[in-house]
């Protein structure tokens, strides 16, 4: 029986815990791959300051240590009316099963939360099957991930047919029937009233657009990801190995919307993030014609989008319910919950939740250049 | 919460009796004296409300290096014995 021990991540620690991560997620996630620059990324880079990290290791026979389990909080910038927040993403959490009988994990992650108590508001959580352990914590479920999809303003079960065909036969013939249907898709669109502009990563980083969208943009957002440069630029546009197309639009009345898209699969995009200020109900929905008419142009044939039932404003999410699709696996998929605790720094502070104002933003280790980007990728 | 009461010497079967009366996944009368908790269909919660409850009933409060010996209901028992007044 090994001795075990914990101890706090320290600089040097990313190679060895980025093995014993992949190789603990490839039986669920045979697709599941990151690179040291990647997780780099992820523990150093957030605007927000470097993550909590805490190693569990095991005592070799030569009395070298192991990694066997892992405790994260990505710190990510919040935004509520006119406060800051630090909210801390939980990050890489895992014990090898054959140590759950050796080490109790959920003290472990408690002395964790206790020693971070003053350095984060909120902590939260998004992964299948652990809001019964988390709500042992002080963990309180906001509610259930969801995903949607867009194929087509006509055909549209039968685009997302033909995009699943060819997700998984990258060959002739079904490129040729990609192809072929996508014109057709392109024909039947509903033609936007406008078109977005499209930056690039550097272009968007510098422009006058984002300049000041955030600090106009967060008195109406609610709970929400800050969407300053410096945040939208370390989670999309300098994230290694990202694909990442940005879109915006300004209507003459002064409202402006954004969207950023993973368009690193072909026929699948996936709508990372987004916002439309003022949130009204119209613009979304004419910015959502332009997108998916955008994606089609680009030669996608279906566009996902991921959000929580409450986790955009109602009448937002009629829009969304309107203009897409449930993903046809949902109602088999076991729920991935979105569970949040108040720190008691949050509690001292006052903080009274609302609705949470949620994207893929906030899944923030969940790659994003896959064929399959609805799957999570390692528990969270 | 459960009404048993742990006496020494501790006993399997009152464990088996304390278990029954948590809210936790385990079946107590699928526990074999040295079958594992975890094995027997205990996930992290389980044991941990198994180890919470223990140490508010008997004031035995159990180390993580003492972790190992106590994931049986014979381990657990033994523990108990010894270290309760």
């Amino acid at each position: 029986m090994a001795r075990l021990r914990t101890r706090r991540f320290s600089v040097g620690d990313e190679a060895a815990l980025n093995d014993v991560y992949l190789h603990f997620v490839s039986d669920r996630w045979p697709n599941a791959a990151r690179s040291l620059p990647l997780m780099r990324w992820l523990w150093y880079e957030s605007p927000a300051g470097p993550a909590d990290s805490w190693l569990v290791e095991a005592e070799n026979a030569d009395g070298s240590w192991r990694i066997v389990g892992h405790h994260g909080l990505c710190p990510m910038r919040f935004t509520l009316g006119d406060v800051d927040l630090v909210c801390g993403k939980t990050t890489n959490t895992f014990l090898m099963p054959e140590f759950r009988s050796e080490f109790v994990y959920l003290r472990f992650e408690q002395q964790c939360l206790a020693e971070v108590r003053s350095k984060y508001d909120i902590t939260y959580s998004n992964a299948p099957g652990v809001t019964r352990l988390r709500q042992a914590l002080g963990y309180v479920k906001h509610d259930s991930w969801i995903e949607l999809e867009h194929g087509s303003a006509r055909f549209d079960l039968a685009t997302r047919g033909v995009m699943r065909l060819v997700q998984h036969r990258r060959h002739a013939p079904w490129t040729q029937l990609a192809r072929a249907w996508r014109t057709i898709a392109l024909q039947t669109a509903r033609r936007p009233p406008f078109s977005l502009v499209e930056y690039s990563p550097d272009e968007a980083a510098a422009s006058a657009f984002f300049s000041d969208f955030w600090p106009q943009a967060r008195g109406e957002a609610g709970l929400s990801p800050r969407r300053d440069v410096a945040d939208l630029s370390w989670r999309y546009w300098k994230r290694p190995g990202a694909r990442v197309a940005t879109l915006v639009h300004t209507w003459a009345s002064g409202a402006r919307a954004f969207a950023l898209v993973d368009v690193a699969y072909p026929y699948n995009f996936s709508l990372l993030d987004f916002f439309v200020t003022p949130m009204r109900a119209d613009l979304l929905d004419a910015f959502l014609d332009a997108l998916f008419c955008w994606s089609l142009q680009r030669g996608a044939l279906t566009l996902r989008f991921g959000t929580t039932a409450s986790g955009q404003p109602a009448h937002f999410m009629d829009v969304f319910r309107k203009r897409m699709r449930p993903h046809p696996m949902s109602r088999w998929r076991a729920p991935s919950d979105f569970v949040y605790r108040v720190s008691p720094a949050g509690h001292a502070a006052g903080l009274k939740i609302p609705a949470w104002n949620v994207t893929d933003f906030v899944v923030v280790e969940r790659p994003i250049t896959s064929p399959s980007p609805s799957s999570t990728h390692g528990v969270q | 919460m459960t009404d048993v009461r742990l006496e020494r010497p501790v006993t399997c079967d009152q464990l088996r009796a304390f278990l029954a009366g948590l809210d936790t996944m385990i079946d107590p009368g699928k526990l074999r004296d040295d079958t594992r908790f975890t094995d027997a269909g205990a996930d992290s919660l389980d044991f941990f409300n198994v180890l919470t409850s223990i140490h508010a009933a008997t004031g035995v409060e159990i180390p993580d290096q003492d972790v190992p010996l106590v994931n049986t209901l014979a381990g657990l028992a033994a523990y108990l014995t010894d270290r309760m007044a």
